[in-house]
C-alpha cells in the first residue's frame, strides 16, 4: 500500500505548512492549499485519500467547498477544521457531508486517530 | 437594554468575538510550529541534540500555555456571543465558570482565590449579559472590600422553587484578621450599580453585614 494522501487546505500559512511537515513526518503524502479555490481545482488531479478543511477562510470558505468537493467525489472524506469556542460550525459541516471535525488548536494525535478512522470506517 | 446600549454592546461583541477566533488561529500556528520542533527532536537524530531535555520541556511549556490560551479564548468567544440572546435559559454553571476564568486575573492581582461549588443543571430565564455584568460587579465588590489572601467560593444551588448563587467568604487565619473586622470599602458606585443590574433581571441581591457573603436570588422558573 502506497503513502495515503492527504489535502489540506487552510488560509493560515504557517499553521497548514507546520502541520503538513508534521504529517509527512508521520509517513503521509500532502497536498497543501491556502485558499478553496485552488484547492478544488487540484482535487480530481491530486485524488486525495482524505481532505482536512478549514470551516472559515477568506473567499470561498470551508462549507461551500466542502459541499462542492461532495458533488466531484463523495466518498472522499473531508474532516473539518473549526477555531470557533462553539461546535455549532463543525455540526453544520457534518450535515453537508463532513465525516468529523476538530477544534483549533489540534491534537497531533486525535488528528492522526481521525484520518485513520475516516480512511478505515 | 435601551437600544443605543444595545448596539453598542453589539458592536463590542462583534469585535471580541473575532479576536478571540484570531488568537485561537494564532495559538494553533505555535502548537503546531512548536509540535514539528518536537517532532524533529525525537527523530533518530536527535538522540544526538545536546539540549534536548530542556527542549522538550520547552515544548511541553508551550504545549500548556497553548491550552490554557484556547481555554480563555473559548470563553471569551462564549461571552462575545452572549448579547445575541436577549433572554434566555442559561446554565447557571456554565455562566459562573466563565466570569470566574475570566476574572482570574484581577483576582490574582488582589491576591484573591475564587473556587465554584456549583450544583449540575441548574437553570434560570435571564438576559445572560447582565447575569453576567451582575456576578463580575459583585465580584468586583469584594475583590475591593476584602484582605488579600482571602478566598471567595461561588455556591450555586437550588432552594425550593428559587436559584441561588452565594458568593461566600473565607479570610485565612493565619492572617490574624478577624471576618468580623473586614472593611466594606467605600464604593456606592459599584453599589448603585449592582443594584441597579439586580432590579432589571429581577434577581434579589443580599449582602452580609460584614460581608462574610454576597447572596443572589433568582426566583422561581428553574429546571
Amino acid at each position: 500500500m502506497g503513502e495515503l494522501k492527504v489535502m489540506l487546505v487552510d488560509d493560515e500559512e504557517d499553521f497548514t505548512s507546520a502541520l503538513a511537515e508534521r504529517l509527512e513526518l508521520r509517513g503521509y503524502k500532502v497536498f497543501a492549499f491556502y485558499d478553496g479555490e485552488q484547492a478544488l481545482e487540484e482535487f480530481e488531479s491530486e485524488s486525495p485519500d482524505v481532505v482536512i478543511l478549514d470551516i472559515k477562510m477568506p473567499g470561498l470558505g470551508g462549507i461551500e467547498v466542502l459541499k462542492r468537493l461532495k458533488t466531484i467525489n463523495a466518498s472522499v472524506p473531508v474532516l473539518l477544521l473549526t477555531g470557533y469556542g462553539s461546535t455549532e460550525e463543525g455540526i453544520k459541516g457534518m450535515q453537508f457531508g463532513a465525516y468529523d471535525y476538530m477544534m483549533k488548536p489540534l491534537n497531533i494525535d486525535e488528528l492522526i486517530n481521525k484520518l485513520n478512522e475516516a480512511l478505515n470506517p | 437594554m435601551q437600544n443605543q446600549e444595545k448596539i453598542i454592546v453589539a458592536s463590542f461583541a462583534e469585535l471580541i468575538a473575532s479576536y478571540s477566533h484570531e488568537i485561537k488561529n494564532i495559538l494553533a500556528i505555535i502548537q503546531e510550529s512548536s509540535g514539528l520542533l518536537q517532532d524533529l527532536i525525537n527523530l533518530k537524530l536527535g538522540e544526538e541534540f545536546p539540549y534536548k531535555d530542556k527542549f522538550s520541556r520547552s515544548s511541553s511549556v508551550i504545549e500548556q500555555q497553548v491550552e490554557r490560551g484556547q481555554i480563555l479564548s473559548s470563553q471569551l468567544n462564549l461571552l462575545a456571543h452572549t448579547p445575541d440572546h436577549n433572554l434566555s435559559a442559561i446554565d447557571v454553571g456554565s455562566y459562573l465558570e466563565m466570569v470566574v476564568l475570566l476574572s482570574q486575573k484581577i483576582a490574582r492581582r488582589h491576591s484573591i482565590s475564587v473556587k465554584t461549588d456549583i450544583q449540575d443543571g441548574l437553570e434560570i430565564k435571564t438576559s445572560p449579559v447582565k447575569f453576567i455584568c451582575l456576578v463580575f460587579r459583585c465580584l468586583k465588590r469584594l475583590f475591593q472590600a476584602i484582605p488579600p489572601q482571602s478566598v471567595i467560593v461561588i455556591q450555586a444551588y437550588r432552594q425550593k422553587r428559587d436559584c441561588v448563587i452565594e458568593l461566600a467568604v473565607k479570610v485565612q487565619e493565619s492572617e490574624g484578621v478577624d471576618q468580623k473586622n473586614i472593611s466594606k470599602g467605600e464604593s456606592p458606585e459599584l453599589l448603585s450599580e449592582i443594584d441597579q443590574l439586580a432590579q432589571s433581571i429581577q434577581i434579589e441581591v443580599k449582602e452580609h453585614e460584614t460581608l462574610d457573603w454576597i447572596r443572589l436570588t433568582s426566583p422561581g422558573d428553574i429546571s
